[in-house]
């Protein structure tokens, strides 16, 4: 089963998933509690959060667990902004940080992305005002691979807080909280490796965070309940194997440039959606001109082939990719649209056989005459 | 073979596709997102076939069976091909039949491409009715074997090619029957309630659907008018021709010393038409837009036994066919033919044809052959 989607979730690591697994069958105990088990589990949490801390270069009691990057990024934007508050947000951003503002009813300014998806610094700037509570800006974009220039916006925009979601961008390229220049950088466990259901969000010392889940004072008080000990020491040792994830990219590149080399030669008039010069290594999103994306997606799966639209969550339901229609494109066009994302684990045949497969679909699909109903 | 199971999230797809797993077929499931929740729907005040709580349902009856499972997205289309002219025939005074429009435009045309565009060989639904080839190979159609779940009525437009790829496994079922494999199977959706309503007129109020309709595409309903009888007095106010249909008898608000029936919608002059039960009988019917199964248009006039609605036993009549319409006769007076509704011809259980019903005949309107002067 040629898996491509790695965006979606990664292959899992198999020693995190031995250690989370592990924890799960023989841990014992709640990190709050004062007794032997409970200093234990304390023990394994801080473990972790070292962990997950030295891959981002930060120091741990900077480090948060969350359920996930958008409990993270709701954590974020509800603990930096009051409702009413002007908050700016590039028009790529995860619908978590869309929807994490909504619920905080703050006042959202979009900053526009040209054609190629590109963020401009001075497009941030220009709509950042002093009363702004935050901007968040995308360090990778999930759909298109899109790299931002998240420190040049950082230094540009001065006090205002700036969050950065670095789901994507962790274990693709080298990530170093200090050297970003952001109030908070945002992390999912499931992306490297890790377990699902455990996400941090790295805070810079000194900023204070409201919580959004208040109870106990887990976290540091920035997170009550009981904290995911197997989900954290899954993610901790994920994050503790990186570095070979990072290795592996210029391999994964070439393969990811092998794919569109194969694809440009057997789907003529196929379109690329992103930035051509800075994009994640991994990444390839296209669109096949008279192939409806949905359609080619299931004809992939039943050949065994696991991509995407434009994101796991646009697969699953049926609306076109906000992300492309920002970009420009109508929603017929974005409704084209596919996206291939490759992982460390991702080999040369898999790339090959997906290449091979292809033209017999898209002639199967041209063939069936599919037009709108109607 | 590869097959794909057109799967609503009721008993009746999902036991199709349970039972095409069972003879050995790779089966995938579609389903077709028609329409988003509504209010009411999200309140649990309504339920109805292909609500959008149903697409969830035939995920999990997918999942459950180990077979993939994908959504198309016809929302679109459907209120395009399906919702807009149902609202629009109102403003004709016709009594539109919207299922038939989803089966035509979007199920056995549309979402059976999509099928081929899969690798499929063939389209299955959970349709009450039957396909089979006859000795020269043509398709042919005909009613279920359970006369009360029969949907073969729906079925009349579908294009012969079309016809080729489609298999109905229900068709020699009854429900009881199907609700058992259901259960055998086990099934999560094995005592699903049946739906009867139209799907997006899950509580019946057809008035208030073609109101929001046409307000949404910025025509207006129809407006209120008279309500006449055969003499041509007025004996009230109606508020709006789309509230009425051929043969309704309750809410008209007017009386007459005997009970009072509307015999016809008048959509130019608003006017509600309203008389005896005797006079709801018409002689026969001029149909248009007739797609013709079995062998074809016939050459000459063909004796048939004619369907007028669903669920309507049929009625002898003969059908002479007609540049794509036909003109028909009834042997006996039949009551209550609405245009709008479709009209279906049968040869014992099998389908010839069908079309949809532009106006009633009177009882003594001459010979058929000279009667094909529609306007």
């Amino acid at each position: 089963m040629p898996y491509l989607d790695h965006n979606a979730s990664a292959l899992p690591d198999r020693e995190a998933a031995a250690a989370a697994a592990r924890w799960l069958l023989e841990g014992v105990g709640n990190p709050s509690s004062v007794h032997t088990a409970g200093r234990r589990a304390r023990a394994a949490l801080e473990r972790a959060r070292r962990q997950v801390a030295t891959a981002l270069g930060a120091t741990p009691g900077e480090v948060v667990f969350t359920s996930g990057a958008t409990e993270a990024l709701h954590l974020a934007v509800a603990g930096l902004a009051a409702p009413g508050a002007h908050v700016l947000l590039s028009a790529v951003e995860h619908p978590a940080v869309f929807g994490a503002c909504r619920a905080a009813e703050l006042t959202v300014e979009t900053v526009p992305v040209d054609g190629l998806g590109r963020v401009r610094v001075k497009d941030v700037v220009a709509r950042c005002r002093p009363e702004t509570a935050f901007v968040a800006v995308m360090a990778a974009q999930n759909e298109l691979g899109n790299v931002y220039p998240v420190s040049a916006i950082a230094a540009a925009i001065g006090a205002v807080p700036l969050i950065v979601d670095a789901v994507q961008l962790f274990g693709r390229r080298p990530l170093d909280v200090e050297r970003l220049g952001a109030s908070i950088v945002v992390v999912s466990g499931h992306k490297v490796g890790g377990p699902a259901g455990i996400g941090a969000l790295w805070v810079r010392p000194g900023l204070c965070l409201r919580p959004v889940l208040r109870g106990g004072p887990q976290e540091r008080g920035r997170r009550g309940g009981t904290e995911n000990v197997a989900g954290a020491i899954g993610f901790g040792v994920a994050a503790d194997r990186l570095g070979a994830r990072l290795a592996a990219m210029p391999r994964v590149l070439a393969l990811r440039e092998a794919a569109e080399m194969g694809l440009r030669c057997c789907a003529p008039g196929i379109v690329f959606h992103g930035d051509p010069q800075d994009r994640l290594p991994n990444t390839l999103s296209f669109r096949i001109p008279g192939i409806p994306g949905d359609v080619l997606l299931a004809a992939l799966d039943l050949e065994g082939f696991c991509l995407s639209s434009g994101a796991a969550c646009a697969s699953g339901g049926l609306e076109p990719s906000p992300v492309l229609l920002a970009l420009g494109l109508d929603p017929g066009e974005a409704r084209g649209a596919v996206r291939l994302s490759l992982g460390p684990e991702t080999e040369e045949a898999d790339v090959a056989s997906f290449i091979d497969v292809l033209p017999a679909l898209l002639a199967r699909i041209h063939s069936a005459g599919l037009t709108e109903p109607g | 073979m590869r097959v794909v199971v057109a799967m609503s999230g009721g008993v009746d797809s999902s036991v199709a596709a349970g039972l095409m797993m069972e003879t050995g077929h790779e089966v995938i499931g579609l389903t077709m997102k028609l329409r988003d929740t509504t209010e009411e729907e999200r309140a649990g005040r309504a339920a109805s076939c292909c609500s959008p709580d149903d697409v969830h349902d035939a995920r999990g009856v997918c999942d459950l069976l180990g077979i993939p499972h994908y959504t198309v997205d016809y929302r679109d289309a459907f209120r395009r091909a399906v919702m807009e002219p149902f609202a629009r025939a109102y403003l004709r005074g016709q009594t539109p039949n919207p299922c038939v429009l989803c089966n035509d435009h979007l199920k056995f045309a549309a979402l059976l491409n999509r099928a081929r565009a899969l690798g499929a060989e063939l389209l299955v639904t959970g349709h009450y009715a039957r396909t089979w080839t006859d000795a020269d190979g043509h398709p042919r159609l005909g009613a279920a074997v359970d006369a009360r779940k029969d949907q073969s009525y729906f079925l009349f437009g579908i294009q012969r090619d079309a016809l080729r790829a489609l298999r109905f496994p229900l068709g020699d079922m009854d429900k009881p029957a199907v609700r058992a494999h259901a259960r055998r199977l086990g099934l999560p959706v094995a005592d699903k309630p049946d739906s009867e309503d139209i799907c997006f007129v899950p509580g019946g109020d057809y008035a208030r659907v073609v109101e929001s309709l046409l307000a949404a595409t910025g025509e207006s309903a129809p407006g209120p008018g008279p309500i006449v009888d055969e003499t041509g007095e007025v004996l009230g106010r109606h508020a709006g021709v789309h509230h009425f249909t051929v043969g309704q008898r309750k809410g008209l608000g007017v009386s007459r010393g005997e009970p009072l029936y509307v015999l016809g919608v008048d959509a130019e002059q608003r006017a509600v038409r309203v008389g005896r039960a005797a006079d709801l009988a018409a002689g026969g019917l001029v149909a248009r837009d007739v797609n013709w199964l079995g062998d074809g248009p016939p050459r000459g006039p063909r004796a048939v036994s004619a369907r007028i609605r669903y669920r309507h036993a049929g009625a002898d009549a003969t059908v002479v066919a007609d540049e794509g319409g036909a003109v028909l006769r009834f042997h006996d007076p039949v009551r209550a033919v609405t245009p709008g509704q479709a009209v279906v011809f049968y040869d014992g259980a099998e389908v010839l044809g069908g079309g949809w019903i532009e106006r009633a005949l009177p009882i003594d309107s001459g010979p058929l052959a000279g009667s094909s002067s529609a306007p």
